[in-house]
């Protein structure tokens, strides 16, 4: 178990895509990191559960049935819950023109279809690096805070 | 064909398809099976919020709580692997807990 595998065990990430063999393939791969993973084949199942798993990363398609993957996530960041959860979209090809949607919609990176293995453990381990980051920031400016207020 | 050009075909037998939309779960009376409460409870939490790993941590218990446990875990493995979760919540709901 390397030192990434070690500090990002047990952080949860959501899967979005209606494709079962999407899922495996993402699934299999990051659970190599430890994750926790969850799966939604909708986008409405998404927003459904998003909120209440709490997720540190979601990865998102863009063509699903139903609400597509962009509208998926200007729902999420519209929601106070979920709004600063970071979301990388995944697509068969993401072309020049979506390029500027996935941005503007919310997301923070995405992936191309078929998964290259090492890419997909890159960006979300950087992802989830950064989350985690945030995350002991929030909790050291926390503890200040008390002790100050105990001064 | 064959003589046409000159191929030599190959003739294998059918193999099962064992594609997972047509894996069918062999036929339990879940009525008749029992499971700790909280494992029917982590179970059924899990998967009304499609949380794959906690659904596999808990059927790895089941599996190991009791024979009945056994039993259900295998046969709910079809599901998961086809993240039916509704049709895993239809037979928690048939299911009986101690």
């Amino acid at each position: 178990m390397t030192d990434t595998t070690q500090n990002l065990a047990g952080m949860k990430v959501l899967l979005v895509d209606d494709t079962p063999a999407n899922i495996d393939v993402l699934k299999k791969t990051l659970e190599s990191l430890g994750l926790n993973i969850s799966m939604a084949p909708t986008g409405e199942v998404a927003l459904n559960i998003a909120p209440r798993i709490l997720p540190d990363l979601i990865l998102l398609d863009i063509m699903m049935p139903g609400i597509d993957g962009f509208e998926t996530c200007q729902r999420l960041k519209a929601n106070e819950v979920t709004k600063s959860t970071p979301v990388i979209f995944i697509s068969a090809q993401v072309e020049m023109a979506e390029i500027e949607k996935v941005f503007s919609s919310g997301g923070v990176d995405y992936l191309n279809k078929p998964f290259r293995q090492e890419e997909v453990l890159a960006r979300v381990s950087a992802r989830l690096e950064i989350v985690k980051l945030r995350q002991e920031k929030d909790e050291l400016t926390s503890e200040i805070k008390i002790l100050e207020e105990k001064s | 064909m064959k003589n046409l050009l000159g191929l030599e075909y190959e003739y294998k037998e059918a193999v099962p398809d064992t594609d997972r939309a047509n894996a069918t779960p062999e036929v339990l009376d879940f009525s008749e099976l029992k499971i700790p409460v909280e494992l029917h409870t982590q179970l059924k939490g899990a998967t009304e919020l499609y949380q794959i790993t906690e659904i596999e941590t808990a059927l790895q218990k089941l599996e190991q709580s009791s024979d009945d446990g056994r039993a259900l875990a295998e046969h709910l493995q079809a599901y998961v692997a086809k993240y039916d979760m509704e049709g895993i919540l239809e037979i928690l709901g048939k299911v009986n807990n101690d």
